[in-house]
Formats: C-alpha cells, sequence, structure tokens
C-alpha cells in the first residue's frame, strides 16, 4: 500500500507524519518503506538518525525525484507499506505519486497561509483521482495549538467541510508538541517515546485511514 | 519454515505511463524544481552602506559651535604641547585628564559669557 503524505503548503508537518506513521507501522511488525521525494531530504536525515539506535525496528529510506510513480509501484509490490514523503508544492514528485498512491494525507496547519493553498490542492486531487480511482484522500489538520480557547483549529475545520469536500477531514488533530521535534532529532517515532497524547494522535490519525495492527 | 501473512495485492487502476508523465508535466516549474537541481548562486551580499555625513571642521575659537569632547580633533604645536606636559606633570596628573579639564572649564566660561 502507498501511502502519501503531501501538500502544497511547506512547514505544516508533512516530514513529520511520515515519519512517525512509518515509526508506528514499523513498531506494529509491518514491512515499511519511507520513500523521500522531497529535496530538503528531512526524512532521510531523520532514518540516519535511526540507523545509530539499536532500540527500534528498522526502516528503510529511499530518495527518489522527479516522476516516483514506476519506483512506487516497484516498491509497492517489495513491501507492506511505502511512505511517501513529498516536497511542500506543485511538484512533480507530488503529482507522479498521486497517481499511483493507495491514500493520501494532505497536511495543514489552522493558519490562512495553508487554507489558501487547499483549492488548487482539491482542483489537483479531482484530476488525479479521474485517473487513479483508488486513490482515497484525507486532510488532516496539524500543528493544532493545544490551548482550547485558541478556536483557529474549530475554524479551519468549518471551512475544509464547507469548501473543500474533496478533502475529507478526519476527526483526528494532530497538535503543536515538542515531543514530534525532539522524536525527529532522536531519530524515533513520537510512539517509540513516552508522550502518550502524541502516541494517540497518530494512532488514531492511522486507525482513521484504515490502517491497524 | 515459517509462514507469511499473505500480502495483500491492491488492485490498482489502470494508469498509462503516459497520464503519469502528463499530469506530472502539469507541476508548477516555477516552484523550483530546477532550481534544486542547480544550486542557486550565492547571492552576494551586500554590503550595508552607511552613509556618513562628512564630519564639520570646528573651530576652537567659534564659541557658537556645537561641543563633543569625543569628536573634537585639536592640534597642538610642539610648543604648546611641552607646555602641556610640563603642566600635566606640575599638577600630576595624565596629559588627557588635563585636556579635558581644561576644555570643560573653556567652554563653561565661554557660555558664562
Amino acid at each position: 500500500m502507498i501511502i502519501l503524505i503531501g501538500s502544497q503548503k511547506g512547514g505544516c508537518g508533512k516530514s513529520t507524519l511520515a515519519i512517525n506513521i512509518a515509526a508506528l507501522l514499523a513498531g506494529w511488525g509491518k514491512d515499511v518503506m519511507l520513500v523521500d521525494a522531497d529535496r530538503q531530504a528531512t526524512a532521510s536525515a531523520w532514518v540516519q538518525e535511526r540507523e545509530e539506535l539499536t532500540d527500534v525496528p528498522v526502516i528503510n529510506s529511499v530518495q527518489k525525484y522527479d516522476n516516483i510513480a514506476k519506483s512506487l509501484q516497484d516498491l509497492d509490490k517489495r513491501y507492506e507499506f511505502v511512505v511517501v514523503d513529498a516536497a511542500g508544492r506543485d511538484s512533480r514528485e507530488l503529482r507522479t505519486a498521486m497517481l499511483v498512491a493507495h491514500k493520501m494525507i494532505v497536511p495543514f496547519r489552522p493558519s490562512q497561509a495553508d487554507l489558501n493553498t487547499l483549492p488548487k490542492m482539491q482542483e489537483m486531487i479531482v484530476a488525479a483521482q479521474d485517473m487513479n480511482s483508488d486513490l482515497e484522500v484525507f486532510g488532516l489538520l496539524t500543528m493544532a495549538p493545544t490551548n482550547p480557547i485558541v478556536s483557529e483549529s474549530d475554524e479551519a475545520e468549518e471551512l475544509m467541510s464547507e469548501f473543500y469536500t474533496e478533502i475529507p477531514m478526519i476527526d483526528v488533530k494532530v497538535c503543536d508538541r515538542k515531543v514530534y521535534r525532539d522524536s525527529m532529532a532522536d531519530g524515533k517515532g513520537v510512539t517509540e517515546m513516552s508522550n502518550h497524547k502524541a502516541t494517540k494522535e497518530i494512532k488514531l490519525v492511522a486507525a482513521r485511514i484504515g490502517l491497524g495492527e | 519454515m515459517t509462514l507469511k501473512k499473505p500480502r495483500v495485492v491492491t488492485q490498482k487502476s489502470n494508469v498509462t505511463e503516459d497520464q503519469i508523465k502528463e499530469f506530472g508535466d502539469l507541476a508548477d516549474k516555477s516552484a523550483g524544481e530546477a532550481a534544486e537541481t542547480k544550486k542557486p548562486a550565492k547571492a552576494a551580499v551586500k554590503k550595508k552602506e552607511i552613509k556618513k555625513e562628512p564630519r564639520r571642521k570646528v573651530s576652537i575659537d567659534d564659541k557658537n559651535a556645537a561641543r563633543s569632547y569625543k569628536a573634537m580633533n585639536i592640534k597642538f604645536n610642539k610648543f604648546e604641547y611641552e607646555n602641556i606636559i610640563k603642566a600635566a606633570d606640575e599638577r600630576g596628573i595624565k596629559v588627557m585628564d588635563l585636556i579635558r579639564s581644561s576644555i570643560r572649564t573653556y567652554t563653561h566660561n565661554e557660555k558664562k559669557k
């Protein structure tokens, strides 16, 4: 199964989400390949960090650019799960991956700048789904403020359900927590650390997109 | 030999290679695909141009000129300088301290006038 994490907006937590889903799946004993299609190579750096650890399951990673459709299809035959981290823009990597992926998560922050990128993203999704009818798309609110008084997340969710019907929202929010940044630096997923709230978030995201132990 | 859980092969949509290429070509190239392959040239760091106003020459005899002890540049001839050194030695203070106190006294008196 090819799981694509993609969005046209940078800095919305795509790599963080990709590595955490990969770590969760690896923790469940699944065969995971993490494809880093972002030239910033955040996911690859994380895998390199992880290679030095001995107490966590191994995650293989490969960097692929340009037309990655064929590579993804080939990897899909060899691995149970192929998690793709695409660059935060309208790239060839993102587009070609969309045509072969089974599930796609579109993370976005509850900010106007992120919401403004969604109309074009939605158009792209519709076009991709015309050719790849297997593609299931999920919108995910990331880096949501943990302060319950701040209502940005609710406003963003409302806007999404009203205007962007092609990107159905998952009823889970990934909050802005320090543990996500710490886990990136340590080469671990949050599910491998001791933060229950973040672990719950990632497990719920996985459950909502239909992944299970 | 332990048996592995059979892998579920998902049914793929029949996307052709041409469709993939065509859809991929629609990517926003201005967003930097080419720019990323070629490393952008290092932007020349422009030195911040600080326009310096030409320092106004202030005559020591100009009573109305604004005084700044830090900015003032006074030149003494050899005779004057030797006298100043002598005076400083007599008072047991540094030459600079003598000059400073003299200027202070001078400007104070000038203002009084």
